[in-house]
């Protein structure tokens, strides 16, 4: 069930990506770090535990085909700091999880002050994936169904689901709950 | 200024030569900035954000808050905000002035506008909202974001 299954290291990082309209002139807004309407007040990052930003800048732009100016990391410790202490999706293996508020916090994310919480947008910074060469692209975009299923990009087969019945494929890491 | 080599990525390798050095104040952005900005976002269309959702921003809107924005900054030297869409059409004008950062959520079809601002260093903060398309929403703009350039506080 979600929720039951929250992350415990706190250094592990999580990785979101930033559509290249939220970027200007390197300044990322607030808006990246916002839940749009479907996401139900659930942000949705990918797990470092489960791929670099680099790899998962890679497999959002390449396989999933959605925008990505870049990848901003937050720790699991500083999100569970934020009161917003982030859980696993049903996704299995699990490498995409979603940042929720606790039952205590007020501020996420029925008021804009999410967006304005320095210790929340500010804690994200920028980990790179601006100068991943195009090889590495395409070296991920051709690995086998084996390599995919076995290692970081397991997360892609059948079966990869938000845990509302959505559809399954598209809904990792990106809408809804991007 | 100076001269640098670029890979087949356009990535920066190398500088060769340092003429000059300019300190640039970040986060400072120029009313030319603000036009770049308003044709990068006039661009955008419907299904922007993920193919699916993203409402395109509404141009006639979009061309007056630039106006708007743009006669402030000259008249009351209010600072040229970073532009930044929202999913569902909206408009979001941020600064980050010293340790505050601010935010005005603006309907570009109504000027109904949402503002909110944070202190970083103590989690103080403020909100409030007004019309930005009214002389009154304006003035109010100007003073909501003047005063954490002036006086470092709200």
């Amino acid at each position: 069930m979600e929720g039951t299954h929250p992350l415990t290291d706190g250094d592990e990082l999580l990785h979101r990506q930033v559509h290249p309209s939220f970027l200007q002139q390197g300044r990322v807004g607030s808006q990246a770090f916002r839940p749009t309407t479907k996401d139900q007040g659930q942000l949705s990052v990918s797990r470092g535990a489960m791929a670099t930003a680099a790899e998962a800048f890679i497999l959002y732009t390449t396989e999933l085909d959605l925008p990505s100016g870049g990848v901003w990391s937050v720790s699991v410790a500083e999100c569970g700091a934020q009161d917003l202490p982030p859980i696993r999706t049903h996704c299995p293996p699990p490498s995409a999880i979603r940042l929720t508020p606790s039952s205590t916090s007020t501020a996420f994310p029925a008021t804009a002050r999410w967006n304005g919480r320095p210790n929340c947008w500010r804690s994200w910074r920028p980990l790179g994936a601006a100068s991943i060469p195009r090889a590495s692209a395409q070296q991920v975009r051709h690995r086998s169904p084996e390599e995919r299923s076995s290692g970081l990009f397991r997360c892609m087969g059948d079966g990869v689901g938000g845990s509302e019945g959505r559809n399954s494929l598209p809904r990792f890491c990106s809408s809804p709950s991007r | 200024m100076g001269l640098g080599r670029y890979d087949a990525q356009d990535q920066l390798e190398k500088i060769e030569e340092l003429h000059d050095v300019t300190l640039v104040e970040a986060g400072q952005l120029d009313v030319a900035d603000l036009g770049v900005r308003l044709e990068e976002l006039k661009a955008l269309r419907q299904g922007w954000f993920d193919g699916e959702t993203g409402d395109a921003l509404n141009q006639s809107g979009l061309s007056q808050v630039s106006s708007i924005i743009e006669h402030l900054h000259e008249q009351e030297e209010l600072p040229i905000p970073f532009l930044y869409p929202t999913p569902d059409g909206a408009l979001q004008a941020e600064w980050s002035l010293g340790s505050w950062e601010l935010s005005a959520a603006i309907d570009l079809t109504s000027g109904d506008t949402l503002l909110d601002a944070v202190d970083a260093n103590t989690n103080a903060g403020k909100d409030g909202s007004m019309n930005l398309f009214t002389p009154g929403g304006q003035e109010a703009l100007v003073k909501f974001v003047t005063s954490v350039t002036r006086k470092g506080s709200i």
